[in-house]
């Protein structure tokens, strides 16, 4: 039995798997552009929560862009530095490694320390773009979309967040 | 050799997602900054952060959205004091009772506080903890006999049944008791913990430690034990009489506590925040709480309206 798809989200159903499936997507984007984690988390439910106010003028495949809408609109601070410690897998942790490029000579641990600082310290438009495509592998063109910005301007801020990355390691101890 | 001025940003983009073709990318490789960039791509690859309580949180939402559609009284607080409030806001909409979340897998046992709330329980033990404001502690209910161990931020007093090891962790340091009763406050950069009766033992993040016995009081800084810090020790937590009592604290913490248990937003340059304070403030006069904190330290304030004081 078959049954016709709800054409919005008031449907609970509908919008727990909504929940389920954007929420945590949600909250890294607003720690990537420098909310800290609590108030990341409160700002999800904030942005649910006028989702659902408003869920009969919704349809489920528009809920995305809306909620992201919603967060970037809530959480404004272009000069917001990254609050939360990014980890790195186990995969990658044997330490007496060494980094040596034309560039850069140091230990490894010393060389993610000064990453992460440097990541850190990117302007808000670069980073958020830069973790998106890092952390949740979104390509190019997702981001593009949930941004409403051309695949040449995210690739562009790729571009530019490299540079101030590697320009941020060079300079910093 | 190629400076790197001269690799478009757009070009970088599209390489980190492999989309350059062989001259493009041949070209690039010729860079000295290249490899660099090799070093930068494959550690990011590797990022992670924390994974997001997807039922936790859609639990917390519930309970923001039952709030709502009873049309209970919203009790404001200011916009920041909300956030980072989080979940207590739960506690608020759901009508001031206490909020427990338990049946999510392994998620521990939470209790936490509002603005102005306190509250009692009781442990598994019987071990019974007063959580002053807007404090949360966690604890692992299945876990409890194997382990007696609370996650504390914020302020509470316990008085530990006899047992095993009772252990407080905080952010910045654990509190292990070897005795019975005493208060520990904990908030933003410090802990404070006051010893009433037994023994408790304070252990540092770098692993430095201390025995308190009564009266005896210690206080952690950024994970570091503090051993000269003493304070004037009541029979009872001070809270508890409906004060609260500060010793050599920075003025930014004093202002928050005023807020919490006020429920309301206080405006000070932030120049005074890291002045000492010593002194106490009472919970049931606002104005008589603002003297006296303000007259020691040569400030003035006034009260703009039910929600906010400015001070100067």
């Amino acid at each position: 039995m078959s049954q016709e798809k709800p054409n919005n989200v008031c449907e609970e159903n509908t919008y727990k798997e909504l929940f389920s499936s954007l929420a945590g997507q949600l909250r890294n984007f607003l720690v990537f552009r420098g909310s800290e984690e609590n108030q990341a988390n409160d700002l999800v439910q904030d942005a649910f929560i006028k989702l659902w106010e408003n869920c009969k003028k919704v349809v489920p495949e528009k809920a995305k862009s809306y909620l992201y809408t919603i967060a970037t609109n809530a959480f404004k601070n272009e000069m917001a530095h990254l609050k939360v410690r990014l980890k790195y897998s186990q995969s990658n942790t044997n330490s007496n490694t060494t980094i040596e490029t034309p560039e850069f000579k140091m230990e490894e641990s010393e060389f993610k320390r000064k990453l992460e600082n440097a990541i850190a310290s990117l302007p808000v438009t670069q980073r958020e773009v830069f973790l998106m495509n890092r952390i949740e592998k979104k390509k190019y063109a997702e981001i593009a979309e949930l941004l409403g910005v051309s695949v040449k301007a995210v690739e562009k801020r790729m571009g530019k967040a490299l540079k101030h990355l590697r320009k941020n390691i060079k300079e910093f101890k | 050799m190629k400076e790197e001025n001269e690799i478009e940003d757009e070009t970088l983009g599209r390489w980190l997602a492999g989309e350059l073709n062989e001259t493009e990318k041949e070209e690039l490789e010729k860079s000295e900054a290249f490899q660099s960039y090799q070093a930068i791509a494959h550690f990011t690859e590797d990022l992670e952060l924390e994974p997001f309580k997807t039922e936790l949180s859609y639990e917390q939402l519930k309970e923001k959205l039952n709030g709502k559609s009873n049309e209970t009284k919203v009790v404001k607080m200011p916009v920041w004091k909300r956030l980072a409030a989080a979940a207590s806001i739960a506690v608020i909409l759901g009508l001031g009772l206490t909020y427990f979340l338990q049946g999510f897998g392994d998620d521990p046992t939470t209790v936490l506080t509002a603005q102005g709330e306190t509250k009692s329980l009781t442990l598994p033990d019987q071990s019974e903890v007063m959580l002053n404001i807007s404090s949360k502690i966690e604890y692992d209910e299945d876990n409890w006999e194997d382990e007696r161990a609370v996650h504390l931020s914020g302020e509470a007093y316990f008085k530990v049944s006899k047992g095993n090891r009772f252990v407080v962790n905080t952010e910045h340091g654990t509190v292990e008791v070897l005795g019975t009763e005493f208060n520990i406050r904990n908030r933003q950069q410090q802990t404070e913990v006051i010893c009433y009766e037994g023994k408790v033992r304070v252990t540092d993040l770098k692993g430095q430690s201390t025995v308190l016995v009564p009266t005896d009081a210690a206080r952690l800084i950024d994970g570091e034990l503090e051993t000269n810090w003493s304070p004037s020790v009541n029979e009872k937590a001070d809270w508890q009489n409906g004060v609260s009592s500060f010793h050599e604290v920075p003025m930014s913490n004093v202002i928050e506590e005023l807020e919490n248990q006020y429920q309301l937003q206080v405006q000070m340059d932030s120049e005074h925040n890291n002045r000492n304070y010593v002194g106490a403030f009472p919970h049931d006069n606002l104005e008589d709480a603002l003297d006296l904190i303000c007259n020691p330290m040569q400030l003035k304030y006034t009260i703009q309206n039910d929600s906010l004081i400015v001070i100067k």
